[in-house]
């Protein structure tokens, strides 16, 4: 027995109103700046980092060292560091933010990271945290002007195809008569054009962190075509997204080696699992690959 | 596991794991922390992790972990938004309350997971089965359920009175 269709796939027995409410809601982001902060929170609770380590910003950096196998902090400790060096933050101490760090054993990477994240906390409250607007997406008058969150992104990617409805996801966009459904503060990535050989990005800005994002807004929307049977525009998007030395190779190959299966290109999908098992041999994907390399 | 793995690791899944605990019912000012921890767990047990299942299924287990634990510490703490029709009636804002993340937050929660995992994620029914340690049969009862009370909770809504433009959807 098979699953049944799901209510956003075609023929999937929705009604309008679910297919608009489901539809905004797997296409709502969080904000960057959430993203940031925790990450911080995270690097700031994890095991020592050797001198070698980025610490923190885009985590774009070197290897840090980090062993992988010790006890982690937990969240209390985490937030009990953030909120100490937003107060040291707050009165403008950076050298006694570092000083701190080292007389209590952090690395000054880990401290230069409570730093970033305790400016982060202090123009930021939890709520602007959680939700933003996302590239590429027309936001109504209404909405724009109700919303209250300020614009703090760099340069966004913008997605060349946003316009046109899906049949089997459709466009999250509302008659005027419901604008009121949508809230101000909610993210959403448009949905692919199935078939649409220009549903890929446009990446206005080298600035890392901004390709990274635009790569992994990508991949989701490639996973939501896959997910609604159209692995050609999934892979479509999946190559658009290609960059070298991405930190999300791994997520982008195993998406494009089922979008390949799922095309009943069983070869290619074949051949492409096979190189990603060589070329990450210790990839936590390995297992779930491993069946389209038989 | 090196930090550049880690922080790629981070990439690809931080959207999953915020998807997944405010769909669980973590509300705007827990998820900092709530994430924080995930994500901690998450670079402890990695190097654990068999790779038997999908990446999303493992890390879903851990998101509902950690959600289940703040719940116990704070026992007292609501859901995030109670959704139901009495609250409702005592007089909220309607467009607070339509969105299918309110809808779904009145759900019970064996049904919510399954409708978040099979409509929201994308998963399959047999992996959704290894996620949660239930029979592929029990998934789908869970849906169908699910999807009626989702239904139901919609039709609530768009009845309202002050819902008459929405009734004819």
């Amino acid at each position: 027995m098979s699953d049944p269709k799901r209510l956003l796939e075609a023929g999937g027995n929705a009604s309008e109103l679910e297919r608009e409410l489901l539809a905004r809601e797997i296409t709502t982001l969080p904000s960057e700046k959430l993203e940031q902060a925790v990450w911080q929170r995270v690097l700031v609770a994890l095991p020592p980092i050797g001198p070698g380590s980025p610490g923190g910003g885009n985590g774009a950096g070197g290897d840090g060292g980090l062993s992988g196998t010790g006890a982690a902090g937990g969240s209390t400790g985490g937030a009990a560091a953030g909120g100490a060096s937003a107060a040291a933050a707050s009165t403008g101490a950076g050298g006694v933010l570092v000083g701190a760090a080292k007389a209590s054993g952090l690395g000054v990477a880990k401290a230069l990271a409570i730093g970033v994240f305790a400016g982060t906390v202090a123009v930021t409250g939890a709520a602007e945290l959680s939700e933003r607007v996302a590239p590429g997406v027309t936001v109504p008058a209404d909405r724009r002007e109700s919303a209250a969150e300020p614009v703090l992104e760099p340069p966004a990617p913008r997605l060349r195809s946003a316009a046109a409805a899906a049949p089997s996801l459709p466009a999250p966009t509302l008659p005027a008569s419901r604008r009121s459904f949508a809230r101000s503060d909610e993210a959403i990535v448009p949905p692919a054009q199935p078939g649409s050989a220009s549903a890929r990005f446009e990446m206005p800005t080298s600035d890392l962190a901004s390709r990274t994002r635009a790569e992994r807004l990508a991949l989701e929307r490639a996973r939501q075509a896959l997910r609604g049977g159209d692995p050609g525009t999934a892979l479509t998007l999946v190559e658009g997204a290609s960059q070298t030395g991405s930190v999300l190779a791994q997520e982008r190959e195993v998406l494009a080696i089922e979008a390949l299966s799922a095309a009943g290109r069983s070869a290619e999908a074949r051949t492409r699992a096979r190189s990603f098992m060589s070329r990450f041999p210790g990839s936590p994907h390995q297992n779930h690959v491993v069946q389209f390399a038989r | 596991m090196s930090l550049d793995d880690f922080r790629a690791f981070y990439e690809a899944h931080f959207h999953f794991a915020w998807r997944v605990l405010r769909r669980l019912g973590a509300r705007d000012d827990e998820l900092p922390d709530l994430l924080q921890e995930v994500f901690l767990v998450a670079h402890r047990k990695l190097p654990e992790f068999e790779g038997r299942g999908r990446v999303t299924t493992w890390l879903f287990s851990i998101c509902h972990n950690v959600f289940r634990s703040a719940r116990r510490r704070r026992r007292e703490q609501p859901l995030a938004e109670d959704a139901t029709s009495e609250t409702i009636a005592a007089g909220r804002a309607r467009e607070d309350v339509l969105s299918a993340r309110e809808l779904l937050l009145g759900l019970p929660e064996e049904q919510r997971i399954v409708f978040l995992l099979f409509e929201l994620e994308g998963l399959s029914g047999d992996e959704i089965a290894e996620a949660l340690s239930i029979p592929v049969g029990t998934v789908r009862s869970r849906l169908r359920l699910a999807r009626e009370s989702f239904r139901s909770a919609l039709e609530t809504v768009t009845r309202e009175p002050t819902g008459a433009g929405y009734r004819n959807v």
